[in-house]
């Protein structure tokens, strides 16, 4: 939190002043936060005693990271693999990561969410999502 | 009024606009109770279906949708922590804590009623004394609502606790800080844009909120070693309330009823504030042992936010309806569609179209018997998402959450981003940070700056307005009492002690 308290300081300096004798610049209010985001960072530093290890339980970061990964690649594809393709994916992946091994079962569920999804919001709703990949739809 | 009474009898209860009040709680809860898809989007979706009816018909329909949407955000709030708006935060805080003690379907119980009596306390109140209200909403002034809102932002301590204020506040400034991303409101100047072009318009309230919630509860889950179900089948079917909850809730429901309807009246204030401010009176007020429950599960804690964003979410359309100001982001989006329509909200529109200002006042009554009738009996139905597999749960959690949010902006910039405020929300909560703080002052970050530079435009860039004005003065020495109160209230316990 100091580090980017300090660093939206910093980053004050770039936004362009039209009038500089104007009492509410867009630089003020940002201003006031950064240095008020710094003192509160160095407070909550020197009052670090408090009992911060509370979380005890083991947590499994590394499914964690995958999953941010996976998300990640959700929002790459879901434009150029279409909207069907990409959901079915990323549902079977997610599916899969999380202990459910049964294939069949998994497309059994991701397939007809995902075209029901589709089919709701295209159909129904009017709003256009692109079902399939984008060198399909040329 | 008599006479605008009838006519909105005469509107709202035909068969046609009975059904389309019907489609939109429905549509509303539907909509609102999947995580990332909360009223905002819910209105947005059926505008293309709304605009194809009479303008009656329309905004009775859409009106009905925000009110289910947001009782709809209220259920996935109490079974998977997931608000899919900012006004059904503070329901998380109880509701949550219910649920994960096998009483999710007593949760949902408490807050469809909730709910129910505010929404029709509001009605009643929007009906006696909405032209008196909408004239003193008028007379507010920049100076008060930059008081009002600063009154709001503090309140955050009442949900951080006694060693978590400090937190709160910190996440308070993180929140205003990341309001102020985008072109700058007067000026139009970009800041903190880091040269990328998605970010000129600022982050999306929708992204920011999906990603600290729904995302980070869904990604802690998957973090989490795996262990029992929440809630067993029987436990989910049981929605019996007891007297005592029921004396208990009831005094909070009537007092939260009325928070919210004069919190929602002001424009700009909307549910959000009314919802938090309802549950820190309630925290404040309630006996020690009452008090202690609170976060853990406490039916007043459920109850008093519930009433409290429903009777706002009606108040809302006071300005909207008298004043031609939107109160909240969507009312704002109802405000594009009257307009659409062809009509100007506004004081004329009780001469011009006094069908669709009196059908939608008589509708709500309608409605919210309609939402009760609905909700009710489908609690243990909607309930059994939580026997649901985490294994298949949480992956669409995660897809309903990203796609509320692709399906508004329909740009991949935004799930990275979303991607990446999950992820500092995760390391957040890690440290015990809360992140409702973070979402009230980025909710209102715009609002406080805007209302601020205006005082400050009309002193001469002094601060006398805090003291020279009586009504703001009193809401500064309101907020000087919420921020002192919990310190004084400290050392006399520790003192005591």
């Amino acid at each position: 939190m100091l580090i980017f308290s300090m660093s939206y300081g910093v980053l004050i300096f770039d936004i362009p002043l039209i009038a500089n004798n104007e009492t509410f610049t867009a630089r003020s209010m940002p201003t006031f936060l950064a240095v008020f985001g710094t003192f509160l960072s160095l407070l909550l530093i020197t009052r670090r005693d408090q009992s911060q290890q509370k979380q005890s339980e083991k947590m499994n970061f590394r499914l964690g990271l995958t999953f941010l990964a996976l998300m990640s690649a959700y929002g790459f594809a879901i434009r150029p693999a279409g909207f069907v393709l990409a959901t079915v994916v990323f549902l079977f992946a997610g599916f899969w990561l999380l202990g459910e091994r049964n294939a069949t079962k998994n497309l059994a569920i991701a397939l007809p969410v995902v075209v029901f999804f589709w089919w709701l919001m295209s159909e129904l709703l009017g709003v256009y999502l692109p079902a399939l990949p984008e060198i399909l739809n040329d | 009024m008599i006479e605008g009474i009838v006519t909105g009898l005469s509107t709202a209860f035909t068969l046609q606009n009975v059904l389309f009040l019907l489609t939109g709680c429905f549509a509303g809860t539907f909509i609102g109770m999947l995580p990332g898809l909360g009223p905002m989007t819910a209105i947005a979706l059926m505008i293309p279906i709304a605009s194809a009816l009479e303008p009656s018909s329309g905004i009775i329909m859409m009106a009905a949708v925000y009110y289910g949407a947001i009782f709809g955000g209220s259920t996935s709030s109490i079974l998977i922590n997931a608000p899919g708006v900012a006004s059904t935060v503070a329901t998380s805080f109880d509701g949550y804590p219910m649920a994960k003690a096998g009483k999710a379907g007593k949760a949902l119980a408490i807050a469809a009623i909730a709910s129910f009596a505010g929404g029709i306390i509001a009605a009643i109140l929007l009906l006696l004394f909405a032209p008196y209200l909408a004239t003193l909403s008028l007379s507010f002034q920049s100076t008060d609502y930059f008081a009002l809102i600063l009154l709001g932002l503090v309140s955050v301590a009442a949900f951080a606790g006694s060693s978590g204020m400090l937190k709160a506040i910190t996440m308070t400034v993180f929140g205003l800080m990341l309001s102020t991303v985008g072109s700058d409101q007067t000026q139009g100047l970009p800041r903190f844009t880091l040269g990328q072009v998605d970010l000129i318009d600022g982050i999306s309230f929708l992204l920011l909120v999906m990603a600290t919630f729904a995302l980070s509860e869904a990604l802690l889950a998957i973090m989490r070693p795996a262990g029992p179900g929440i809630s067993s089948r029987e436990k989910l079917t049981n929605i019996r309330i007891t007297a005592d909850e029921a004396v208990e809730a009831a005094p909070a429901v009537a007092r939260s009823s009325t928070i919210g309807f004069l919190i929602g009246l002001l424009p700009g204030a909307g549910a959000t504030i009314a919802s938090f401010l309802a549950y820190a009176t309630e925290q404040r007020f309630a006996p020690t042992r009452l008090a202690k429950k609170f976060g853990h599960g406490s039916v007043r804690g459920l109850a008093a936010p519930e009433a409290a964003n429903n009777a706002a979410a009606t108040g809302s359309f006071v300005p909207l309806l008298t004043l031609g100001i939107p109160g909240s982001g969507t009312t704002a989006i109802l405000l594009g569609a009257l307009i659409a329509y062809g009509i100007q909200p506004g004081p004329l529109l009780y001469i011009n179209n006094p069908e669709v200002f009196w059908g939608v006042i008589v509708s709500m009554w309608l409605g919210n018997v309609v939402l009760l009738l609905l909700n009710l009996p489908l609690i243990p139905y909607i309930a059994r998402i939580l026997t649901l597999r985490q294994g298949i749960l949480l992956p669409l959690i995660l897809f309903s959450s990203l796609i509320g949010v692709y399906l508004v902006s329909f740009n991949s910039f935004d799930l990275q981003l979303m991607v990446l405020f999950a992820a500092v929300a995760v390391f957040f909560r890690l440290l015990d940070f809360p992140m409702a703080p973070m979402i009230l002052g980025f909710i209102l970050g715009g609002m406080i700056e805007e209302n601020l530079r205006r005082a400050l435009l009309i002193y001469d860039g002094t601060w006398v307005f805090l003291w020279e004005r009586p009504l703001t003065a009193a809401i500064m020495v309101l907020v000087v009492m919420v921020l002192i109160l919990p310190i004084l209230l400290q050392l006399v316990s520790r003192r005591n002690t």
